[in-house]
C-alpha cells in the first residue's frame, strides 16, 4: 500500500528542473519547446536513465550513453497530470528486450547464461512532437542496445551464484534429515504423510522448528545465508562498479505531419561506452559517439531550403565516485563537428544521491565551450538540478 | 503437492526428469523410498546449473517400483524477480522414450528462500 502511494505521488510531482546557459537567447526560445519535452522525457523516468531513441534527441551537452541493468521492459512518458487531472501523455519512450519478452517466465537459467547476447539486445522507441519555425513535426526515435560486458550481473556471477547454491543446498540437506526423524519419531511411511493433509503440515513444522535449532550452529553459518535480500542487496553494493561494455545505436526521423511515409532521416547516432572499477570507490567511463545529421536551411536570397549534412565524433569520459546510493562525478567531453570544423568541449561535475528508495536526486553544473580555437569561440554556463524516479526495487502492484 | 502416477510393470525402464522454468538458484534432492516403508532407496543431490544432469532412471525390474515414492525437495530464490516473476517446477515421468505424466509445481518468485516439495506415488 505504501509502495503504491509513492508510485502515484511521483506520477504526480512536477519535475524540479533548473538549466541555465548565456548562450544567444533567440536559439534558446527557439529551442525550448522541443527541449522542455525532451526534458521531461529524461527527468520523470522510470528505471531508464539513457536510452539510445532518447539520447538521439539531444537533450543533455554530453554525449555519453550510460550502461544500465538490462529490463525486460522500460517504459518513459512525458508528464501525464498537469497539476488538476490525469491528461494523455503527448510523449513516450519504451525499451524493450524482445527475447527476454518473448521467453517472459519460461526462461531457464542456463538458456539465460548460454544466450546472454541475445537476452541483453535492446530495443527502445520514441515519440514525441516538436516546432520549429511554426512548423510542427512528429519525430520517431528508434535505438538498439547490446551489452557485451556485463561483471555487475549477478544472474551471471559465479561466486554469488555459488553462494546462494550452496546455502538452499544445506537447507535442503537439513530438511531432509529433519524429514527423516519426524517419519522415525511418528512411525509413519512418506507415504502416509503425503497423502494426509494435517500429518503433512505438522511434519513442515517439525523441519521447520529443527532447521532453525540446526542452523544455531555457528559451523553452518559460513555456508548458511540467512537474510538472502539482505545479502543480494549488500552483494550489489559492493559489486556496483564492476565493468561493462555497451554499444548502441538509434535513428531519428521527423514528419512534418503524423504520417510515418513522410518521415525525414535527421540523425544516425552510435554510441559505445566502457566502465571499468576503480578500486571500491569509483568507476570510469569512457564513451564514444559518432552521429550522421541530415539538416536544411532557408536561401533568403533564392527563397529555397538547402539541404545538408555533417557528422559529429565526440570522445567523453566520466568519473563516479562514492558508493551506490551515493556517488559524485565528473566528466570531460571533446566534439568534433565537421560542419565548417568546429570543435567543442564540456566539463562537467555533479552528484547523484538516492534519497529515498525508488528517488534519485542528480545535480550537476558545467562549462560549454563552442568553436574552440576561432574568432567566434563562446562558452557557456550549464546546470541541471533532476529527480529521477526508479520503481522501488520491493514494489509490487499487489 | 502430491502425484498419483500410472507406470506399466511389464514395459521398459521408468526415468524422471525435472525441469526448473523462471530465472532462479535452485538446490533439490531426489530421494526414492521403497513402497511402504521408510527406506530410501535412491538420495541425489542436484540444482538447475546445468539441465542435463537432472534425469534418473529408476531400479530394474520396474514392476518393483509400483507402490515406491520419488520425492523431490527443492530450496530456491529468484535472481530477478524484474525479469522473471515466475517459477515452474516439473517432475516428469519416463517410460518407453514417451512421457507418461508429470507434476507440476508453479507460483509467483518472491526473492526470498521458497519451498518446493513435489511427491509422485507410482501405481
Amino acid at each position: 500500500m505504501k509502495n503504491k502511494l509513492l508510485l502515484l505521488m511521483m506520477l504526480a510531482l512536477p519535475t524540479i528542473s533548473i538549466s541555465q546557459t548565456k548562450e544567444d537567447s533567440l536559439r534558446k526560445v527557439k529551442k525550448a519547446e522541443a527541449d522542455s519535452i525532451f526534458q521531461k522525457f529524461i527527468k520523470v523516468n522510470f528505471a531508464v536513465p539513457d536510452l539510445p531513441a532518447f539520447n538521439v534527441l539531444g537533450n543533455s551537452p554530453s554525449d555519453i550513453l550510460r550502461p544500465t541493468d538490462v529490463k525486460a521492459l522500460s517504459i518513459l512518458t512525458s508528464e501525464f497530470y498537469n497539476g488538476s487531472s490525469i491528461i494523455v501523455p503527448k510523449s513516450f519512450a519504451l525499451e524493450l528486450s524482445p527475447f527476454l519478452l518473448a521467453k517472459n517466465n519460461s526462461l531457464t537459467l542456463h538458456d539465460y547464461q548460454q544466450n546472454q547476447f541475445w537476452y541483453n539486445l535492446r530495443l527502445s522507441l520514441g515519440t514525441n512532437t516538436s516546432t520549429v519555425n511554426n512548423q510542427k513535426y512528429s519525430n520517431l526515435a528508434i535505438g538498439a542496445r547490446i551489452t557485451i560486458i556485463d561483471k555487475g550481473d549477478l544472474k551471471n556471477d559465479e561466486v554469488y551464484i555459488d553462494l546462494l547454491k550452496n546455502s538452499l543446498a544445506l537447507e535442503v540437506d537439513i530438511e531432509n534429515k529433519a524429514k527423516e526423524q519426524f517419519l522415525k519419531d511418528k512411525n509413519k511411511t512418506i507415504q502416509e504423510v503425503a497423502m494426509d493433509e494435517a500429518l503433512n503440515k505438522e511434519m513442515e513444522q517439525y523441519i521447520d522448528k529443527a532447521k532453525k535449532k540446526k542452523l544455531e550452529d555457528e559451523k553452518l553459518l559460513s555456508t548458511y545465508i540467512k537474510d538472502i535480500p539482505k545479502f543480494k542487496e549488500d552483494y550489489k553494493k559492493n559489486n556496483w562498479n564492476k565493468e561493462k561494455l555497451e554499444f548502441a545505436y538509434a535513428y531519428l526521423g521527423a514528419s512534418p505531419d503524423s504520417l510515418i511515409k513522410n518521415i525525414q532521416t535527421k540523425k544516425h547516432a552510435a554510441w559505445g561506452t566502457w566502465a571499468v572499477p576503480v578500486k571500491k570507490w569509483g568507476q570510469l567511463l569512457v564513451g564514444i559517439n559518432y552521429s550522421y545529421m541530415y539538416a536544411d536551411s532557408l536561401n533568403k536570397q533564392t527563397d529555397k531550403t538547402v539541404n545538408y549534412e555533417y557528422n559529429t565524433f565526440s570522445a567523453s569520459s566520466r568519473l563516479y565516485f562514492g558508493s551506490n546510493r551515493v556517488k559524485g562525478f565528473i566528466e570531460g567531453q571533446y566534439k568534433f563537428i565537421s560542419l565548417n570544423d568546429k570543435r567543442d568541449a564540456f566539463l562537467n561535475t555533479g552528484g547523484e544521491f538516492n534519497i529515498r528508495d525508488g528517488i534519485w536526486l542528480v545535480v550537476n553544473a558545467g562549462i560549454n565551450w563552442h568553436d574552440l580555437g576561432s574568432a567566434n569561440s563562446k562558452s557557456g554556463f550549464y546546470s541541471s538540478l533532476n529527480l529521477r524516479f526508479t520503481l522501488p526495487e520491493n514494489f509490487k502492484m499487489n | 503437492m502430491v502425484k498419483k502416477v500410472k507406470i506399466d510393470p511389464a514395459g521398459q525402464m521408468v526415468a524422471v526428469k525435472i525441469t526448473f522454468e523462471g530465472l532462479i538458484i535452485a538446490s533439490y534432492q531426489y530421494v526414492l523410498w521403497e513402497a511402504q516403508s521408510n527406506q530410501i532407496l535412491e538420495k541425489k543431490d542436484g540444482n538447475n546449473q546445468n539441465p542435463f544432469d537432472d534425469t534418473y532412471s529408476l531400479p530394474l525390474p520396474v514392476a518393483k517400483n509400483v507402490g515406491r515414492i520419488i520425492d523431490v525437495r527443492t530450496r530456491f530464490v529468484g535472481l530477478d524477480t524484474d525479469i522473471s516473476k515466475e517459477y515452474t517446477i516439473s517432475v516428469a515421468v519416463f517410460q518407453n522414450g514417451k512421457m507418461i505424466d508429470e507434476a507440476v509445481d508453479k507460483g509467483a518468485i518472491t526473492g526470498n528462500s521458497q519451498l518446493s516439495q513435489i511427491y509422485i506415488i507410482l501405481i
